[in-house]
């Protein structure tokens, strides 16, 4: 298991080569990899330039890693995050994770994914043609509670999916809202009598 | 007391510099020192460490030559 700050992120091979050596039970490896992107609102991107509070990032990074690991009874992970100037098409970041079955491999690979961009003392600016600009994500505030199986809910007075879910104490993106097969827009009404599903992203798909 | 500011990223460019150096009074609480570093304009949502841990209680009491690391929020990935 390791997380740290990298000038440069590894070849993927190599990843997967390690953690499928972490242990003969290992039965799926789930590789995720940021790269820049040429689009921003300040038009077409030159460049990110990534700057960390490095002893704290990696000490982030590392907390990060051994608790979602934990937590899904994954066998090994890897992060690791660059730092430094990167051109578009340059991969950013790297997480992984080795299991013995995929469906934690998926689980745990985008809650690490979210906590590194949350958490971890890593800031990016932006340099394109018309400018540049220090990327601010939105903070999430700490999570009342996390969804680990759909819900059922009928409604007994209109409200938009979003006001459903922030009455159920979570918040919109960390739950999706389904009624029968279909995904609902955070401003879908829901009616009287409604029933509805509220879902986690990482559920929705499994039979709806 | 004297306390030492260290800057990162967008408030790095803010101040024009990395480090800042003010006195507080004693007993002065993370929230104090920010109030005096931001002049009452405490940007919301920003990493607070003090000597290299981070905090999440800004009541916290500082002392003498404590070094506090003032970030933005995170913005990796």
């Amino acid at each position: 298991m390791r997380a740290s700050l990298v000038e440069s992120i590894g070849s993927p091979d190599r990843i997967v080569e390690e953690l499928k050596k972490a242990s003969d039970r290992v039965g799926a490896v789930c590789l995720f990899i940021g790269v820049v992107r040429s689009t921003s609102p300040l038009g077409r991107v030159v460049r990110l330039e990534y700057e960390a509070h490095e002893k704290l990032a990696e000490e982030t990074l590392r907390k990060i890693l051994k608790e979602v690991c934990e937590a899904h009874g994954v066998i090994d992970g890897v992060i690791e995050h660059k730092v430094g100037r990167a051109s578009v098409g340059e991969p950013v970041m790297c997480v992984a994770v080795a299991s013995e079955h995929r469906e934690e491999a998926f689980r745990a690979v985008r809650e690490l994914v979210e906590r590194v961009k949350a958490e971890t003392p890593i800031w990016k600016k932006e340099v394109a043609e018309a400018g540049e600009r220090w990327v601010e994500e939105t903070r999430r505030e700490p999570l009342l509670l996390r969804l680990r199986g759909l819900i059922e809910v009928e409604v007994h007075e209109p409200m938009t999916a979003r006001e459903l879910v922030e009455r159920l104490g979570m918040k919109p993106g960390e739950v999706l809202v389904m009624r029968k097969r279909a995904v609902l827009r955070w401003d879908d009404l829901l009616g009287e009598g409604d029933l509805v599903k509220v879902v986690p992203p990482d559920l929705a798909t499994a039979g709806g | 007391m004297r306390v030492v500011f260290r800057l990162y990223a967008k408030f790095r460019e803010q101040f024009g510099t990395s480090r800042v150096e003010l006195d507080l009074e004693d007993g002065a609480t993370v929230m104090d020192a920010l109030g005096e570093l931001f002049h009452g304009d405490v940007p919301k949502g920003l990493m607070v460490a003090v000597n290299d841990r981070l905090v999440e209680d800004l009541n916290t009491k500082l002392r003498e030559g404590d070094v506090v690391d003032v970030m933005p929020p995170a913005s990796g990935g």
